[in-house]
């Protein structure tokens, strides 16, 4: 079956740029693609590896934070390269994104996403791997793969289930309805919301208030909590 | 009046939404032994139902799903025929649980007891304005024997199932909503209509997507993150193999709904 569409382009390194801010004690990565919806493509999750890497090897990092710019936080992977998987190529794309997602929830750092905007599919997962979700109201969340004829394949099936309860997470799954921030956050799966003017404002000092916390009872407590199961 | 005194589970197929039906008027539905042999053999059949991709559970005379089992029946219980009756009642409610499709209760009056336990199996608990919800046991001198102090938990967290179990009171709608332990409420007058309205949004969804979804949450809750980790890969490798993710893939590049249709 022919690919349908114009491009038959994977997006890669090229697509998505990186940006990044730095204080005292933190770190905050902004993803930024031309097309707005910050797409997990492999060359950008590459991208992201090596960054993350770098960065939670150093010591002294209190607080990474991811933000997506552009009206998105992440839109989920690719659909244009999805399509060309089989499963093995499946098996190893998850294996990438796991593996990143896997560090950041390591990570001795306390690790926030900054939600603005599309917060979809592998977008989610990639959310779902931080410890602090910031989320402005303007923001939807969900799980699109029961339209896709896909589940997830970046952990979401099992951090949003231990994050919201299985129920609640496959009724997100089954329906694959988009929730607004507000619900995420009765939902228990964001912890904070704020107006789109005041996400910058509310970012730093979300980051600022962790970077000022006691190093290591954080690394200690995030350790704690992996050794009980909880993501 | 053996028949009707003795009620009926019965079930239909309508645009590829099976609909089980609990009925004994009279009595708000209570379950009878003969009532659990046949909702047994209907949920033993979903395997074979090759057209049905979504199953609703609900109550017949707008009264109640079930309010619970028949007290006669547990009246005349020796503690070695409890064992036998909650075994083979759990049975029935794992194969809910299990079954590759969703499968969503349909509660407009009460879900008590053995009532309430059947919706805690299923995916999804939809709901009145007049629903009613409770395990009553502890105020009979019993506790949930149907898997209800395991399952109420896992869905509204083990302070408030404790609060409810201990209490063995009933909890309304609007409550019971805004603790989890219902989906969604809907008015009395439009439910019948909404409950299909809901069922047929997951009818067009990937059948595929569906079952491994279940699968993956449910297996993976049992298992450590990480083994819950290799479960959803497996899954997701697995999607590749099947027709569902070309479709659907497709359909969403070609900006068109998918359909999703039969193997």
């Amino acid at each position: 079956m022919p690919l349908p569409g114009p491009s038959n382009r994977i997006s890669g390194l090229s697509a998505t740029t990186f940006t990044t801010d730095r204080g005292r004690g933190w770190v905050v990565i902004r993803l930024f693609a031309p097309d707005g919806l910050n797409k997990l493509g492999t060359g950008t999750l590459e991208t992201l590896r090596d960054k993350i890497r770098d960065l939670v090897s150093r010591s002294g990092l209190q607080c990474l934070a991811l933000v997506g710019e552009g009206g998105s936080f992440a839109a989920g992977a690719d659909l244009r390269e999805i399509f060309r998987l089989n499963p093995a190529s499946a098996r190893a794309f998850s294996d990438l994104g796991n593996s990143i997602f896997r560090s950041l929830a390591n990570s001795s750092a306390v690790v926030v996403a900054g939600i603005d905007g599309i917060c979809l599919g592998g977008g989610l997962d990639l959310a779902l791997s931080a410890d602090w979700r910031l989320a402005t109201d303007r923001s939807v969340l969900g799980h699109p793969g029961s339209d896709l004829g896909l589940i997830t394949g970046f952990g979401g099936t099992q951090r949003l289930s231990r994050l919201i309860g299985e129920r609640k997470t496959l009724a997100l799954l089954m329906s694959a309805e988009r929730i607004s921030a507000e619900q995420a956050y009765g939902y228990g799966l964001v912890q904070e919301v704020c107006g789109q003017d005041e996400f910058e404002t509310r970012l730093k000092e979300t980051v600022q208030r962790f970077a000022s916390f006691p190093g290591d009872h954080i690394a200690e407590m995030k350790r704690r909590f992996l050794d009980l199961g909880y993501p | 009046m053996t028949g009707t005194d003795e009620g009926t589970v019965t079930y239909a197929i309508r645009d590829r939404i099976g609909v089980v039906t609990i009925s004994r008027p009279g009595r708000l539905n209570a379950l009878s032994r003969k009532m659990l042999e046949e909702l047994r053999s209907i949920i033993d059949g979903i395997e074979s139902w090759e057209k049905v991709r979504v199953l609703v559970i609900r109550g017949d005379g707008g009264e109640a799903l079930a309010a619970g089992a028949d007290l006669k029946l547990l009246a005349s219980f020796k503690s070695s025929d409890a064992r036998e009756v909650s075994l083979y009642a759990q049975k029935i409610l794992s194969g809910i649980e299990s079954a590759p499709i969703p499968v969503i209760s349909a509660v407009d009056g009460f879900a008590l007891g053995g009532g309430l336990e059947i919706c805690l199996a299923c995916d999804l608990i939809l709901a009145s304005t007049e629903a009613k919800l409770g395990l009553p046991e502890t105020n009979l001198g019993i506790i949930p024997g149907w898997g209800g102090s395991i399952r109420l938990p896992r869905r509204v967290g083990i302070g408030r199932a404790k609060e409810m179990i201990f209490s063995g009171r009933t909890v309304e709608a609007q409550e019971a909503y805004e603790m989890g332990l219902v989906d969604a409420v809907f008015p009395r007058e439009s439910f019948e209509v909404e409950v299909m309205s809901y069922a047929a949004s997951l009818v067009r969804k990937s059948p595929a997507s569906l079952a491994l979804a279940k699968s993956t949450v449910l297996r993976g809750m049992d298992a450590s993150l990480e083994a819950g980790l290799a479960l959803e890969r497996e899954a997701f490798a697995y999607c590749f193999s099947l027709p569902d993710a070309r479709e659907g893939i497709t359909a969403f590049l070609e900006k068109r709904p998918p359909r999703f249709e039969e193997d």
